[in-house]
Parts: structure tokens; C-alpha cells; sequence
């Protein structure tokens, strides 16, 4: 917090140059008092510190709009008119110059614009067409460490009716797989399975007929009522308005459709688009199990609305009361739990790209200071070029305001088209976001795009640079020895402080540039780790198939028959080389499912929580995913629900609970009763690659029945060719189970490196950018300064200096800069690293090629850009040179 | 801002603000849920067309309470006026709950 605060001081420092004088002290003293106020009020709501910062950045921008209002208020219309008239001139007298800083400024604002447009969808408004969704709150389960369990439904049901205080009403949801059929083939889809109030929390109104009716959620079994999406009305009905009424099949129950809902609502899951909505009560229908009744089953996701006028803190405080009301009224399962609440930004999908798009904003923020300076610098070498007519104006009687007026007016003009040119590139820009998403089973679908806020957003990056490129250049150049530089134009240039400003603000770039190539040569290696990294399985040829045998109507002992009749079937396919089943997939980005556990012979320390990750597995699933067993044996047709219940667990639970024993044959207990452990497996990724080595159990699926599985098959041959066999094995067996979301290993695979594949693609692209920047400045600083040596450079040639003396002289002067530059870099980086070290994957954030990499890159590009300056000056001729001016 | 012409919506939220009572810049930014960048220039424009006052905070009371002194602003018997001219014209305003009451 004292960061953003420090970050407002100094934004505030800046716009105060804009406010008139007379009114300068009393206009920042009203600022600092509200700043001081609303930094106060944030730390009291306990948020999150990088969201406090945030908007006690975004409340402080209003400064600059308020300083240029008073300082506006100053001036006359004819005045500015009058300036802007001569800028225009200016520009189209050197309109290379123009034209060449505009664009600089449009790929600055036009990147942070880009930047800006997805963290507004993924963060700041993660759900489409939701109203007010600030509003909203994540409620999550706490217990011990863990801050992000589910809720039961009779949970869910009791918080509901304790009203908790602060909150208008919470609503509950789960995401689904179901299959939907009009009178067509069944297709997959995605839904929700919700309370009654759903729609009403959200404030969504149907296009068509109605939501649902509390009651119409209440009773299991009551209501076969369904809310369609605007896709799926247009992809099943074809837009048909008279669908309210029609039937819909949703896995084996018919569906009475009662609404349609808008185009731009996309449920309640942040980045999916869903299609389907049934109430609570039809939950058997699309989920395996009772559940709405079974208070120690966590399975829900809640949602409320804040009150009108209350905060989070109230809510908290509210939630902590129902909390210990439904731990006294219910010790099992509800001791130790507490509820807590987080702003939607920072759950589910949002918070799994949070780091990511801080990293990527901050960045990009860089790169905009580095477009700035560049500018800044151009405008400084113009203004140096303009020494004598600005000095002929002060000294005809010319003001110091008006002049920094007439140059704040021009680097405006020079932003607001570089504004306009990187909103227009944005608008384009921000859906490369879809770019990078990888082929998955889930409906994923990111609204972004330019809308008001990430135009008010650029408008703000603009009266940024103003600010920097504008106003820094503006006061120096306003402020010439009037004498020296009506005698001798050239003289009053070199060397001499501006000369110093103008090496300063292209070290500047360089040390800025040199962070981003740092950065981005880290996350790039981190890629190629991350690419290469052992996850534990080592099958790479194969394919993942779907499976719902709730949605065909199975219960547990014909699907448990189907399982393993389909994997003897499915191995005799040619091309095949082994099958298995399994509740989940490593490595997806649905999470995964976890349990509290004993062990025989352990005794757990105090407050040490033992919980495990679990995945159902079928028999011949550790030789089909290449994971090998370090001790004992996988699992085999015969570990059924007749035979003694078995377990495999993974090397880290091995040596965590049976340090100097064998973990075969050890027992642990969990849901019903004990299981003996039969083997250990090697450890594995199994969430993130990024994830610390965790607990982690298989169990056979033959004896903990689940119906929704993938079939995982390894191949010998290209997975294409072998997809049709296996097809028409299922298909032999059960010709109304479909195989859905078909993907082969590879492609799985793509699904882990999205987040390390946006973070280096584009700290590549913003690092490239900023070399190009920095390689301009530092070849307009040489060039311009090899224009102002002519003379001297002549006359040492004059008097026998070597051409290849003068050329190591200008290419020294050159490469002195460039190494301060980088060299600041290189603190700057390391001075970031532990943030980093965080995102990166099996790379250290100091790792030396990184660094030595990008320094060998810069100064390579440096010399290049020094080298064609040193050589026109080692080439002039001297005569020509002494007559120069 | 001429007299004549009528407020803005945004004006008109913000000059209701203050004659509900809710007298600084944060405060009235959180009551009407206007950007930053809209309330302070409004104010000025309001303060210079005769609508609003201002006035700094006794320096001791806020460094009692450790903070720098803010500024306040309250409306002028021509500021009420164009309130209830704006309040008549943009029915949609929501009521907004008085701190000076408390039953609220």
C-alpha cells in the first residue's frame, strides 16, 4: 500500500507542473488529503495489496484531468488556437519526425491499451452480461491453510437462510458435461446446475420466457425445466421464437425450455461460454449421486451480491457468525470450517491468470515509459535544433509559461495522434488473445475487445506521455541562454546539462529495455523447460476420449462391466498398444479432487492436515500413461468392489507417512474405511508445472465407481489412424455413448503451456519492441551528437587523427551510454527477480544466460547502431567539415 | 458553466451528493460512482459557477485525527436551487441516505 501511495506522490509530483502556480500548493494539498483518506479506507477493507494499488492508482489519475482543467481555465481559447495552429505547421514542415515519434507513441499505447482490454475481461469484469458484477463476491470454505473449498448443498442452503449480513442473497452453481439432444444426433455441451435465485443474484433478465422459480429448485426430481443459452438457442432451434415450451434432452431426462437468455450472458464460470441451465432439483440427471442431501459432500460454487452500501468487511464479519452457527449446529462435518470472501476478480480462471496479467500490465507499463523517453529525447534534439527561435522569442518578450505552453501544446497534438493510432491497433491487437488458447474440452471463450473503459484507459496513457514525453523537454528547452544561444547556436548544444538530460533519458531506455530482454529470454527458457519438463508420464502418442456413462443411462455395476469389456475391445484395435480409464486428466485445467486421510502407524503432528489429491483409475493405467511404479503393482482387473479394497499412492506420500518402512502393504484410511496400499508411483505434475511435489493417490475405478471418465489410449501408430478403430469398438458396444472431446496427448500437452506460452511470446514481442526503442534513441543520441562534433571531429582529422581513432571515439562515447544502460538494467532485474522466480518454470530468476544473453544482444544491436554515425564521422572530409556550421 | 444552461447528469450527481451531505472529493466519487476524473474538474466548474463553496478544514482537527486537512465543499442558496431543478429534470437519481440523518 505505501508503494501505490508512493506511486500516486509521484504521478501527483508531475501533474502539479500543469496546475497554475498560484494554485499549485492548496491543489496538492487537497490531493494528498484524499489519497491519504482513501489509501486508509482500502487498508481497512483488506484486500488484496496489488488490487488496493490499483485503485488507488486509477482514483489518483483523476489528477491530471483536474490540473489540466485549472490550467485550461487559465488560458484563452485564441491562445490555444494560435498554438496549435503553429504545431501543425511545425509537423508539417518535419513530418518524418512527426510521423516516426507518433508511431513510437501509438505502439506504447496501442500495447498497454491491448494489455489493458484483457485484464479488464479477465479480471475486472470477468463474467459477460452481468450487471454490477463489482458487486459480486466468491464465498470459498476455509479450512487450516486451504481457503478454496467447496460447499455442500445443505450448507449452502442454511447460509442462505441465516442471511448473512452485508449480502443482498447468495446463489449456487456447478459447472456440468451433460449431452443435449433435440430430435438429432446428441451433441456435448457445457452447463450449470444452479439454485433457484441464480439468475436473480446475477441481475439477468431472459430474452425469452422466464428464469427459474425457487421452488422449481427445492424438490429433487420436481421440475424438468431448462434455461438455453442465445448460442444454443441459434445452434439447436435456429433462432426458432416459439422455442419456450419445446422439448430438450439433456442426458436421459426430456427438458421443458423456458427461457432464452441474452446474447452477451455467458454463465457464471469466468472464460467459458456455457449453454445449458437445469435447477438443483434435477441434479441426479446430470451429476452421479445424491447429493443435495449429503452435508459432507463439498461439490458447490457460491456467489452473493453485496448489499446496496455494504462492504466486504461487513460481509466477512457476517459470514464468520454462520459459520460458527453451522459448526455448532452441525460438529460433523462443519468443525473447523470457516466461509470466507474474496471480489470475483480473484477466483477460479481470474485468479489463475492474475500473476500472469500483472506481470504482462507492469511490462507493458515499462514500455511505454521506454516509448516515452524515446519521444521525450526526440523532442529535446528538435527543441535543440529550435534554440535560437525560441530564444528570439523570449527575447523579443516572450513568457517562459507561453513557451512551455507551445511545446506541452505540440507534444500533445504528437500523443493524441499516437493515442488514436494505438486505440485503432488495439482494437485489432486485443483478440490475439485467442491466439494463445489451446484446443481443450471446455467451452473457452475470453469477451475482449476496445470498450469505453479501455478507451478511457488509452485516453489516460496519453495524458500520461504528455506528461512525461511533453512536459520534461518542454521545461528545458523553454529555459535557453538567451545570449550564448543567439551568438552561436551549435555551441549552446554540446555538452551542457540538456546534453546530459538527453543521455540520461536514453540510459534510461536502455536500462528499461535490457529489464524487458532479461525478462523475456527468462520466460522463453522457462517455456522451453516448461516444454521438456518431466511431468511423471511418458506416454506422447495416444489419444483422450470423453466418456459420460451417467448421460447413457449406466449405473455403477453396468458401467463397471462396460469399463472393462470396453478396454479388452479397444487393445485389440491394430495401432493400439494399451488402454485405461480415468476419472481426470494430469496436467487439466479443471483442478482436481482432494480428501483428507490417516495412515496407519503415523501420527500426524499437530495441526499437520493430511490431504491428498485422487484421481479413479482403471486397470493398465500406469503402463498406458507411462508412469512407472517405483515399488509394488498398478492396478488389474481383478481390484474390484468384491476384492480387498487397494490403493497406489505416489513417492512423495511414500516418504512423507512411511519414512523407513515400506509403503506397500501399509494402511490408510479415508472415506469408508481402510484400503491397503499396493504400490507407489513415481511423482508426477499433476495441476501446474509450477506446483510443489503433493500428495497424491490412484484408485481403482472398478472398486469407487464414477461414470465420467476418458478413455486414455497409448498408440504405435499416428493417434489418427487409429481413432476410427476405436470408435467403432465403442460404438459396437453401446451405440448410443458417444465419444466426445477427442484430443490426442500432444495436444493435451498445450493446455500446461498456455500461461508459459503467453508470457513469452509476449515479453518477446514487448522486449523486441523496446530494443527497437532503445537502439533508435541511442543512434539519434550518437548521430546527433557527431552532428554537433563536426567541427572538432575535422579538425582532429586536420591535425592526423587516424580515421580509425575518430571512429573509436564515437563508437566509445556510443557504447559508454549502452553500458550504464545495461548494466542499470541488470540491478533493476535482479532487483525483480524473487517476483519472478514465482512464474517461472524449472529456471532460477538469475540464471546467467539470460542475463549474459540479453547484455550480449544489446550491446551488439548498440554497436550497430553507434557504427553508422562513427563511421560519417571517420569518412568526413576535413575541409568540408571546418566549413561546417 | 453559464447559469442558464442546465447540469449535466454527472453535475447534477455530484451537486446532490454534496446536499446530501457528503462534503469531499472521495467521499462524493464512492456516493455517485462518477470517475475521479469527472468529480474534480466538475467541482471546480460548479465552485466557479456560484453553485458550490469550499472551504479547508480546520488544520487541527485533521491533524488530530493524523491526517492533512481536506477540502470541503457545500452548496450555495443558488447550488440548491439548480439541485432541485436538476432533481425534477432527472427523476432516475436514486435517493442517496443522508449522514446527517440518522434513520436513514
Amino acid at each position: 500500500m505505501t508503494a501505490g501511495l508512493a506511486l500516486c506522490r509521484l504521478l501527483l509530483a508531475s501533474a502539479t507542473l500543469i496546475v497554475p502556480a498560484p494554485r499549485r500548493r492548496r491543489w496538492r494539498e487537497q490531493w494528498d488529503a484524499e489519497l491519504v483518506h482513501y489509501s486508509r479506507w482500502l487498508a481497512r477493507e483488506r484486500r488484496a495489496s496489488l488490487t488496493c494499488t490499483w485503485r488507488l492508482f486509477a482514483r489518483a489519475t483523476g489528477a491530471i484531468p483536474h490540473a489540466a482543467m485549472l490550467r485550461l481555465q487559465s488560458w484563452s481559447p485564441r491562445m490555444i488556437e494560435q498554438d496549435l495552429k503553429s504545431a501543425w505547421r511545425l509537423f508539417v514542415r518535419k513530418p518524418v519526425f512527426t510521423a516516426v515519434s507518433a508511431l513510437i507513441l501509438a505502439l506504447g499505447i496501442g500495447a498497454n491499451a491491448t494489455m489493458f482490454s484483457w485484464v479488464e475481461s479477465i479480471l475486472l469484469n470477468p463474467l459477460d452480461g452481468v450487471p454490477d458484477q463489482q458487486r459480486l463476491v466468491a464465498l470459498t470454505g476455509t479450512y487450516g491453510s486451504r481457503d478454496n473449498l467447496s460447499f455442500s448443498y445443505p450448507n449452502f442452503v442454511d447460509i442462505r437462510s441465516a442471511r448473512p449480513d452485508g449480502l443482498e442473497d447468495v446463489m449456487a452453481f456447478r459447472v456440468v458435461a451433460v449431452t443435449v439432444a433435440t430430435r438429432a444426433e446428441p451433441s456435448r455441451a457445457f452447463g450449470e446446475l444452479v439454485s433457484g435465485n441464480f439468475f436473480d443474484v446475477l441481475h439477468v433478465r431472459p430474452l425469452l420466457g422466464r428464469t427459474f422459480r425457487d421452488n422449481e429448485a427445492t424438490t429433487p426430481g420436481s421440475a424438468a425445466v431448462a434455461v438455453i443459452s442465445d448460442g444454443l438457442w441459434g445452434r439447436l432451434f435456429a433462432r426458432d421464437p416459439s422455442v419456450v415450451g419445446r422439448m430438450l434432452k439433456i442426458n436421459t431426462t426430456d427438458f421443458t425450455i423456458i427461457g432464452v437468455l441474452p446474447p452477451a450472458f455467458r454463465g457464471s464460470a469466468a472464460g467459458l461460454a456455457l449453454d445449458v441451465y437445469v435447477p438443483m432439483s434435477m441434479q441426479r440427471t446430470v451429476m452421479p449421486g445424491d447429493r443435495l442431501a449429503a452435508r459432507g459432500n463439498s461439490w458447490l460454487e457460491v456467489y452473493g451480491r453485496l448489499a446496496p452500501g455494504s462492504r466486504i468487511e461487513q460481509v466477512r464479519a457476517g459470514l464468520r457468525v454462520v459459520a460458527e452457527r453451522l459448526e455448532k449446529t452441525y460438529p460433523q462435518p462443519n468443525e473447523g470450517r470457516g466461509i470466507a470472501v474474496v471480489p470475483l476478480s480473484q477466483a477460479d480462471a481470474s485468479g489463475m491468470l492474475r500473476p500472469i496479467m500483472a506481470t504482462l500490465m507492469t511490462f507493458v507499463g515499462l514500455l511505454l515509459i521506454v516509448a516515452c523517453t524515446n519521444v521525450a529525447a526526440l523532442l529535446l534534439a528538435r527543441a535543440a535544433g529550435r534554440q535560437r527561435e525560441l530564444a528570439v522569442r523570449l527575447a523579443v518578450g516572450a513568457s517562459r509559461a507561453q513557451l512551455v505552453r507551445q511545446l506541452v501544446v505540440e507534444a500533445f497534438l504528437l500523443a493524441l495522434a499516437g493515442g488514436a493510432a494505438g486505440l485503432l491497433m488495439a482494437n485489432w491487437t486485443s483478440r490475439a488473445l485467442a491466439w494463445f488458447i489451446p484446443p481443450t474440452p471446455y467451452p473457452i471463450a475470453f469477451e475482449v475487445g476496445v470498450d469505453q473503459r479501455v478507451i478511457a484507459f488509452g485516453v489516460a496513457a496519453t495524458f500520461v506521455t504528455v506528461v512525461i514525453a511533453g512536459l520534461l523537454p518542454a521545461l528545458r528547452a523553454s529555459r535557453p541562454d538567451v545570449s550564448r544561444a543567439l551568438k552561436d547556436a551549435a555551441a549552446a548544444n554540446i555538452g551542457g546539462s540538456r546534453g546530459r538530460l538527453r543521455q540520461a533519458l536514453v540510459i534510461a531506455q536502455i536500462a528499461l529495455s535490457m529489464l524487458l530482454l532479461v525478462c523475456a529470454a527468462l520466460f522463453v527458457r522457462s517455456l522451453r523447460r516448461a516444454e521438456t519438463a518431466d511431468t511423471g508420464y511418458t506416454a506422447r502418442t495416444g489419444l483422450f476420449a470423453s466418456l459420460d456413462l451417467q448421460a447413457a443411462g449406466y449405473d455403477a455395476a453396468r458401467g463397471s462391466a462396460f469399463i472393462q469389456t470396453a478396454i479388452e475391445r479397444v487393445s485389440a484395435v491394430p495401432g493400439v498398444r494399451s488402454v485405461s480409464v480415468a476419472s481426470s486428466v494430469p496436467l487439466d485445467i479443471s483442478g482436481g479432487s482432494d480428501q483428507g486421510f490417516s495412515v496407519e502407524g503415523y501420527e500426524a503432528r499437530q495441526n499437520e492436515e493430511l490431504i491428498a489429491y485422487y484421481n479413479r483409475v482403471g486397470p493398465g493405467y500406469f503402463d498406458t500413461m507411462g508412469i512407472s511404479l517405483v515399488e509394488g503393482r498398478g492396478f488389474t482387473n481383478r481390484d474390484t468392489s468384491d476384492g480387498p479394497a487397494v490403493v497406489v499412492i505416489n513417492q512423495t506420500m511414500a516418504s512423507r507417512y512411511f519414512a523407513g518402512r515400506s509403503a506397500v502393504g501399509g494402511r490408510i484410511r479415508f472415506g469408508n474405511g481402510p484400503v491397503t496400499v499396493v504400490g507407489v508411483a513415481r511423482d508426477g505434475k499433476y495441476q501446474s508445472l509450477t506446483e510443489k511435489p503433493k500428495n497424491y493417490m490412484y484408485i481403482p475405478v472398478l472398486q469407487s465407481y464414477w461414470p465420467a471418465l476418458v478413455l486414455h489410449v497409448r498408440t504405435s501408430l499416428e493417434p489418427a489412424g487409429v481413432l476410427p478403430g476405436i470408435a467403432r469398438e465403442i460404438r459396437r458396444l453401446d451405440s448410443g455413448l458417444p465419444l466426445f472431446d477427442v484430443r490426442t496427448i500432444e495436444e493435451h500437452r498445450r493446455i500446461a503451456m498456455f500461461v508459459p506460452k503467453l508470457a513469452s511470446t509476449l515479453l518477446g514481442v514487448f522486449g523486441g519492441l523496446a530494443l527497437l526503442l532503445a537502439v533508435v534513441g541511442l543512434y539519434g543520441i550518437v548521430a546527433f551528437t557527431v552532428a554537433q562534433q563536426t567541427r572538432e571531429i575535422g579538425v582532429r582529422i586536420a591535425l592526423g587523427a587516424t580515421r580509425l581513432e575518430v571512429l573509436g571515439l564515437v563508437l566509445r562515447q556510443g557504447l559508454a551510454v549502452a553500458a550504464v544502460g545495461v548494466a542499470i538494467g541488470f540491478v533493476l532485474a535482479g532487483i525483480a527477480s524473487p517476483v519472478l522466480q514465482k512464474q517461472l518454470i524449472g529456471i532460477s530468476a538469475l540464471d546467467p544466460m539470460s542475463f549474459a544473453g540479453s547484455a550480449v544482444l544489446l550491446l551488439g544491436v548498440a554497436c550497430a547502431a553507434c557504427a553508422v554515425p562513427a563511421f560519417r564521422a571517420a569518412f568526413l572530409q576535413p575541409l568540408s567539415a571546418l566549413r561546417h556550421d | 458553466m453559464s447559469r442558464r444552461r442546465s447540469l449535466s447528469y454527472g453535475a447534477a450527481a455530484i451537486l446532490h451528493a454534496v446536499g446530501s451531505g457528503h462534503c469531499f472529493g472521495f467521499d462524493i466519487i464512492d456516493t455517485t460512482g462518477l470517475t475521479s476524473g469527472t468529480v474534480y474538474p466538475t467541482l471546480e466548474r460548479l465552485e466557479e459557477a456560484g453553485l458550490l463553496r469550499s472551504r479547508w478544514e480546520n488544520a487541527d482537527d485533521a491533524h488530530r485525527d493524523g491526517r492533512p486537512a481536506r477540502r470541503y465543499f457545500t452548496l450555495t442558496a443558488r447550488g440548491r436551487e439548480a439541485l432541485n431543478a436538476a432533481l425534477e429534470k432527472y427523476k432516475a437519481l436514486r435517493p442517496i441516505p443522508s449522514v446527517s440523518r440518522g434513520d436513514a
